[in-house]
């Protein structure tokens, strides 16, 4: 889905699964950013759109997916520590890039990008623990910077597969 | 706490859990067809048989058991559940117990002259005897086999009880006409010959290697419905695909190149007794 308009990348620096600083901006300049927003312990979306993604940039040239970051901001950062980032993500593909930070900056990225906040909803899961709510879409930056399309849940990797390669290749417009 | 659920079906977007969860549909399902096999065994069974027939026996009561079991296994939690909504290997696992394995036993386990009381209708006779030429079977096993695993008919029907419901009674009653032809039980419908009944067979081995060859060799996920549903112990979309290829290659495969063993040897058999029959002539020649 593509937005009505484009929305340059936030200018935050949050912390990295090594626990290092991560300037998302800097960090991710010319590159085909695939952002999300979600939490490790999430038992439907996050997973799949992970699995997803992973399987299909698995797929490509390995010069085509050298020019991809996936980044994974957590909605949880209690339970998200950075090494539980790497240790989930990992489960994927090494390259995804885990990212955890303060309560508002992620909201303050959340706010820039129009994502509806993450909220720790109240009820407790069966097991002890808790959910949270988040918004279900990735935000793709092609690679000027801008975010320029959403993928919501239900997009399969099929169709991944075909648009990855466009928006590499700056089809966008088209 | 979910709504009970009296067929499994798919809970979208529900994460999957190892939480026992009842079925009771299923129950009365399979209730209904324990409860009416022993009614039929009890107070059908006539007191003299054909020379052919015999009495209600002990193998035949373990053999519809099982099968009967081996059909609740299939459709109740969990292999009924994950494979209405999470894994396309359950669902593989599944077809082969309610749509092979399951109707064969339950076949073998009802006694000749039950079947015989049952073709007794006109009509269910004629109907009888139409299946037990191969050509509709093998139509007929063929299509419900493609037709239920086209991702129109899966992603379709996942949510509906209902929709899940009349596909499994098709895919459970299409292994009784599968199975059929090929154990011939009752003589007066002029069942094929063991040849007939292994090529009948061979030719069930082929068929079903399209749809499979589909799952282990497609680069992507088939069914949105898998590809999208909460992940059940890390399994990735496709990695189940690709072990639902293997079930009904091998799995299934195997099950029916086991079936065609025993045909071979039953027909074997059969020619040495037919040819214990035969009385040799004397040689006789002047030398």
């Amino acid at each position: 889905m593509a937005l009505v308009e484009p929305l340059p990348k936030p200018e935050v620096v949050l912390t990295d699964a090594q626990g290092q600083p991560f300037d998302f901006r800097q960090a991710t300049d010319g590159k085909l950013t695939l952002l999300f927003f979600g939490y490790t312990h999430c038992p439907d979306v996050c997973p799949v759109h992970m699995a997803n993604l992973a399987r299909v940039i698995d797929n490509l040239s390995a010069s085509d997916a050298s020019r991809i970051r996936v980044v994974f901001v957590t909605t949880d950062p209690t339970r998200d520590t950075p090494e539980r980032l790497k240790e989930w993500l990992g489960q994927f593909s090494p390259s995804f890039v885990g990212l955890t930070g303060d309560s508002a900056t992620v909201r303050r990225m959340q706010d820039e990008l129009n994502v509806p906040p993450a909220v720790i909803e109240s009820a407790p899961t069966p097991k002890g623990g808790y959910t949270v709510a988040h918004a279900g879409y990735v935000i793709a930056f092609t690679p000027d910077n801008l975010a320029r399309f959403v993928y919501p849940f239900g997009t399969r990797q099929e169709d991944w597969a075909r648009d990855l390669p466009r928006l590499l290749a700056g089809e966008w417009t088209r | 706490m979910d709504s009970l659920r009296w067929w499994c079906s798919a809970q979208l977007g529900t994460p999957w859990s190892w939480e026992w969860q009842a079925y009771p549909g299923i129950w009365a399902f399979v209730g209904l067809l324990i409860g009416l096999y022993f009614w039929a065994i009890r107070r059908l069974e006539p007191k003299k048989f054909a020379a052919d027939d015999g009495p209600t026996t002990r193998r035949h009561i373990f053999l519809f058991l099982l099968g009967w079991l081996l059909l609740w296994v299939g459709l109740d939690w969990p292999v009924g559940a994950l494979a209405a909504g999470y894994l396309l290997s359950a669902k593989t696992v599944q077809y082969l117990l309610i749509g092979y394995i399951a109707p064969g036993l339950m076949l073998l386990g009802m006694p000749r002259w039950l079947l015989r009381r049952m073709i007794r209708p006109r009509w269910v006779f004629r109907t009888a005897r139409m299946l037990t030429r191969p050509l509709l079977p093998l139509a007929i096993a063929n299509t419900v086999l493609v037709v239920s695993h086209t991702p129109a008919a899966i992603n379709g029907l996942a949510g509906s009880q209902l929709g899940v419901f009349a596909m499994d009674l098709t895919v459970v009653a299409t292994g009784f006409v599968f199975w059929w032809p090929a154990l011939g039980r009752v003589p007066e419908l002029k069942p094929m010959s063991y040849p007939g009944r292994i090529g009948y067979l061979a030719l069930n081995l082929l068929l079903p290697t399209v749809p499979a060859s589909f799952f282990t060799f497609s680069q992507y996920p088939i069914y949105t419905l898998y590809e999208l549903a909460p992940r059940v112990s890390g399994i990735s979309a496709v990695s189940d695909q690709q072990v639902a290829g293997l079930v009904m290659k091998v799995a299934g495969g195997l099950l029916i190149l086991g079936v065609m063993s025993v045909m071979f040897v039953r027909w074997y058999q059969a020619e040495q007794r037919s040819e214990e029959h035969v009385v040799v002539p004397p040689a006789s020649g002047s030398g």
